[in-house]
């Protein structure tokens, strides 16, 4: 095959995945701005009375608020965490942490209804514990933590160890040749893992449900709608939302100083 | 003899695990030892029995497998999509790869519930999809059979989904430095050689690691199926809640969803030594 | 090509040169901020004075509540949960949400089934102040008893309809079984409402005169149609009713096997006009009552929420928004006519023998199907 019918195929292949994606999220954020209280065509003129509704209702602000709390310490929990995780996991041999892994995917094997309840359960039931924000912390960071730990450790694999023996031996205490040596190869994937942690906890509704005891977050509050059949307003808080981890992506991109 | 050393080694561990433990092992385990027991008249009796499992594989075992089915096709289907991708942004792309970097993390956001129904304004009789064919000639009526069916499941499912499969073969295939590459073609390797001994078996974890979690993700999901499925995409999770909720049968639950667990387990072992078989070098 | 050695050395200056942002300190001067945050977030809400009062039930009945000047008088923090069916409460009130839960609004036909699991506190009648003005038929219902004890108060009701599209279904629908007509093979609507379903086709398909107490042979037959429904006449099995409207909207479906009147008004609100009517088999009757579940931590509060809720202004208002049947007499003149006459407050008796008040099937095996054997049977549905 030619250099050029090569890098023509790619290119349309490209194209036809970035079509896939962006369609639905480009369909998603102008329905938010469409008078047409159905989320189709034709829209019906252009609006912002979605976006008023939804900033003037207080039930919004406390989902957003619960939202954002958690998902900032789920983010920076998990991350961290999971990346020790991974890295001590990355340096044993494979009939070790082999096992391991596959143990620690279990959270995301079984159903989250599962899970909720499971925890949900037992938070109440066996240990009588108040149910709140951090019970649901708790709750996402069970989910999110496979996530980050199966990336960070894939990462890792083909990670030449010997670049940390060296700041070892050269009088790096194991945390510096963490900070000076390995985080900067593997940045980029931890703040990949960490985006897909926040990804993963700001929509999830169901194990919320069970461990946030009164409140709510954004995806329960959408998922509350869907008795009604949702009008645009979710759209809006979609938009809102993506615009948002837009900006943190945008930020996260520049500090994993992205090289090709 | 686990010496004190020993022992701290496994420190930065700790963490992760006491959290698993908590959140996890510890709730599960209580619901394992609960899958054995049965409800009679509204009210949980301690018996052993393992009356709930053996129904679980009477009643459930065709919608299982058909639930596995359609995790399966949504996993390969995005796990292959997520594959070329990744390539063409680490190898291919150049200086395009961060802005199609980007637009897969956009795809990340903006809410499940949300994108689902997204997916129903373009699937729909009066769709976009549709309205695309019939602008372009293309077709002559609207089509119905775009949605409610375990078509539209496995394309809602993979949308998002892909993004979660990009990002950690991604992630792999940066770690396939370009100097190996160089080194394997300046030995005199075909490209294509090179691609499948060296690029390939380097990103196994990554591809793994895609596979696996888009086929739980998806195998876990009855949300989707309920608004995009049709009359025949009943997914196992559905009735796992039933029993949680309305049938006040919890020992039945658990029995269900250990079952599930068990089964996509054998599914995920199985294809991954296939994977590792066929990439072998 | 660089001996590793050297590249090394090189490498470790370079990234030493270009990391300094990320040095230690930062790092856990972040981690500090992240975790003072999330502090900060907690002790918020205890700080104010107010009452939390947790109020668990459907999005958009919680509009009475929310309504007037109640919850600031009452200094109260309103901690709505919205749910999307009915399962969910019970699925966690049994899973330790009872103790934190102050109020709930429960489909009448489940109150018996979580009396006797324990989930309910008996309300007291004497605290009701309108409890003699509510519609008596609704309140003398033994299904709202346990042990001689109210368990719940109806507030609002309505009926499972049939819905149409009357630019396609030109004239009402005369029986249920028009659904089986072939042309709207592919376009009629089901809805995953388990009792919903059986308070209209118990009775239509067996001709039981109380269409929910049937034997296990009938109870199959319903299932049976049900499913022939299913996989030859239905473009798909809606998970909510909103959905459904949703799909009228979308013109996805003309015809339905089972309605709610709430359907036309969210329809409307998507442009789309549907009628409803009763078809010459009649249907069933919901009532909704709200339930004080075990161990509510305040009582008294939550005793003068019922009172405000059941009281005329919104009472009023929660019908005009959601198109429901209230409860309290009293408020019935002020309602706009369509609305009466929708839901022929003016004879209650004559409305309840077209649309009826079904008991739900029993918990203990006997004479009839109990509500398990129903599930079991249900699922033969789902699994088509």
């Amino acid at each position: 095959m030619t250099m050029r019918v090569s890098a023509a195929i790619w290119a349309i292949f490209g194209a036809a995945v970035v079509l896939f994606m962006l369609t639905p999220m480009v369909l998603l954020v102008l329905f938010s701005f469409g008078r047409n209280a159905l989320t189709a065509f034709p829209m019906g003129g252009l609006t912002l009375d979605w976006y008023r509704k939804l900033l003037a209702n207080d039930t919004f602000w406390g989902a957003a608020e619960n939202s954002a709390i958690i998902a900032a310490c789920v983010a920076v929990i998990s991350t961290v965490i999971g990346t020790m995780a991974a890295l001590l996991l990355s340096r044993m041999p494979e009939r070790v942490s082999g096992p391991l892994l596959l143990q620690l995917r279990a959270p995301v094997m079984l159903p989250s209804l599962f899970v909720g309840v499971a925890l949900m359960s037992f938070l109440r039931l066996v240990l009588d514990v108040e149910l709140g924000l951090p019970t649901v912390i708790l709750g996402h960071l069970v989910i999110t933590q496979p996530f980050v730990i199966l990336i960070v450790h894939a990462r890792m694999v083909g990670f030449d160890h010997a670049l940390v023996e060296s700041a070892r031996d050269l009088g790096a205490s194991p945390l510096q040749a963490f900070f000076t040596v390995t985080l900067p190869i593997v940045r980029a994937t931890i703040v990949g893992a960490a985006l897909i942690a926040v990804a993963v906890s700001l929509d999830d509704f169901i194990i919320t449900f069970f461990t946030i005891g009164s409140g709510n977050t954004i995806p329960t509050l959408v998922w509350s709608m869907v008795r009604t059949s949702l009008d645009p307003s979710i759209n809006a808080s979609a938009t809102i939302l993506i615009a948002l981890t837009m900006g943190m992506t945008v930020l996260a991109l520049h500090f994993s100083r992205y090289r090709g | 003899m686990t010496s004190a050393k020993d022992l701290r080694r496994w420190w930065p561990l700790a963490p992760a695990a006491l959290v698993y433990l908590i959140a996890f092992a510890l709730p599960a385990s209580f619901f394992f030892i609960l899958s054995f027991w049965s409800v009679r008249a509204m009210s949980i009796r301690r018996d052993f029995t393992v009356s709930n499992y053996v129904e679980t594989w009477e009643k459930y075992a065709d919608v299982i497998a058909a639930t596995l089915l359609i995790a399966a096709e949504t996993a390969v289907v995005t796990t292959v999509i997520a594959f070329a991708f990744a390539y063409l942004i680490r190898f291919r792309a150049g200086r395009l790869g961060l802005p199609l970097l980007f637009v897969t993390l956009l795809t990340l956001f903006g809410g499940y519930l949300v994108k689902i129904y997204a997916w129903k304004a373009i699937l729909g009789k009066e769709g976009v999809l549709n309205s695309a064919l019939l602008a372009l000639a293309l077709i002559e009526e609207p089509l119905t059979i775009f949605i409610y069916n375990s078509g539209a499941v496995v394309a809602t499912l993979t949308h998002f989904l892909l993004p979660l499969a990009v990002l950690p073969i991604y992630g792999s295939l940066r770690g396939v430095e370009d100097d190996l590459i160089e080194a394997a073609r300046d030995l005199g390797a075909a490209r294509r050689q090179a691609f499948r001994d060296i690029v390939l078996p380097l990103c196994l974890p990554g591809l793994l690691t895609a596979f696996t979690l888009s086929f739980l993700i998806a195998a876990g999901d009855y949300v989707t199926p309920r608004f995009v499925g049709g009359t025949g995409t009943a997914m196992i999770g559905d009735f796992i809640e039933q029993q949680f909720s309305l049938r006040f049968d919890w020992p039945m639950g658990s029995a269900m969803s250990f079952s599930t667990f068990a089964a996509s387990a054998v599914l995920i072992v199985a294809a991954g030594l296939v994977l590792r078989w066929s990439l072998r070098p | 090509m660089s001996t590793p050695g050297m590249k090394i050395t090189t490498s470790m200056e370079e990234l030493v040169a270009k990391a300094p942002w990320l040095s230690r300190r930062r790092f856990a001067k972040g981690l500090a901020g992240a975790g003072a945050l999330a502090v900060a977030g907690f002790p918020a809400r205890r700080a104010e004075a107010k009452t939390t009062i947790t109020w668990m039930g459907w999005q958009g009945y919680e509009t009475p509540i929310t309504s007037g000047s109640f919850l600031a008088d009452n200094d109260i923090d309103f901690q709505p949960t919205f749910i999307a069916s009915n399962e969910e409460i019970i699925t966690k009130l049994q899973a330790g949400g009872v103790g934190n839960t102050d109020l709930i609004t429960m489909y009448f036909g489940y109150l018996p089934l979580m009396a006797e699991g324990g989930l309910l506190e008996p309300v007291d009648v004497a605290r009701i102040s309108a409890f003699g003005d509510l519609i008596p038929q609704f309140t003398a219902q033994e299904a709202i008893k346990h042990d001689g004890q109210l368990m719940g108060v109806p507030w609002n009701w309505g009926s499972l309809p049939i819905m149409y599209d009357p630019s396609v279904v030109t004239a009402p629908p005369a029986s249920w079984f028009d659904v089986m007509k072939p042309e709207y093979k592919g376009k009629v609507a089901m809805v995953d409402d388990p009792l919903g379903n059986l308070l209209v086709w118990g009775r239509t398909v067996t001709g039981a005169e109380q269409g929910t107490l049937l034997s296990k042979e009938q109870l199959a037959k319903v299932i049976d149609f049900l499913i022939e429904v299913k996989t030859k006449q239905a473009r798909a099995f809606f998970a909510t009713y909103g959905d459904m409207a949703d799909a009228f909207a979308r013109n996805e479906v003309v015809i339905t096997t089972i309605g709610w009147e709430a359907v036309a008004v969210w329809a409307k609100g998507k442009g789309k006009t549907i009628a409803y009517s009763i078809p010459q088999e009649g249907t069933g009757l919901f009532m909704d009552c709200l339930c004080i579940p075990k161990d509510c931590p305040h009582p008294d509060l939550v005793y003068s929420m019922m009172n405000h809720i059941l009281s005329p202004d919104p009472q009023i208002q929660f019908a005009t928004e959601q198109s429901a049947g209230i409860t309290n007499l009293k408020a019935v003149p002020s309602l706009p006519e369509e609305l009466k006459a929708g839901y022929n407050y003016g004879d209650i008796d004559g409305f309840m023998k077209l649309a009826r008040l079904f008991p739900v099937p029993p918990t203990e095996a006997g004479e009839y199907a109990t509500y398990d054997d129903f599930l079991e049977e249900y699922e033969r549905l789902k699994r088509a």
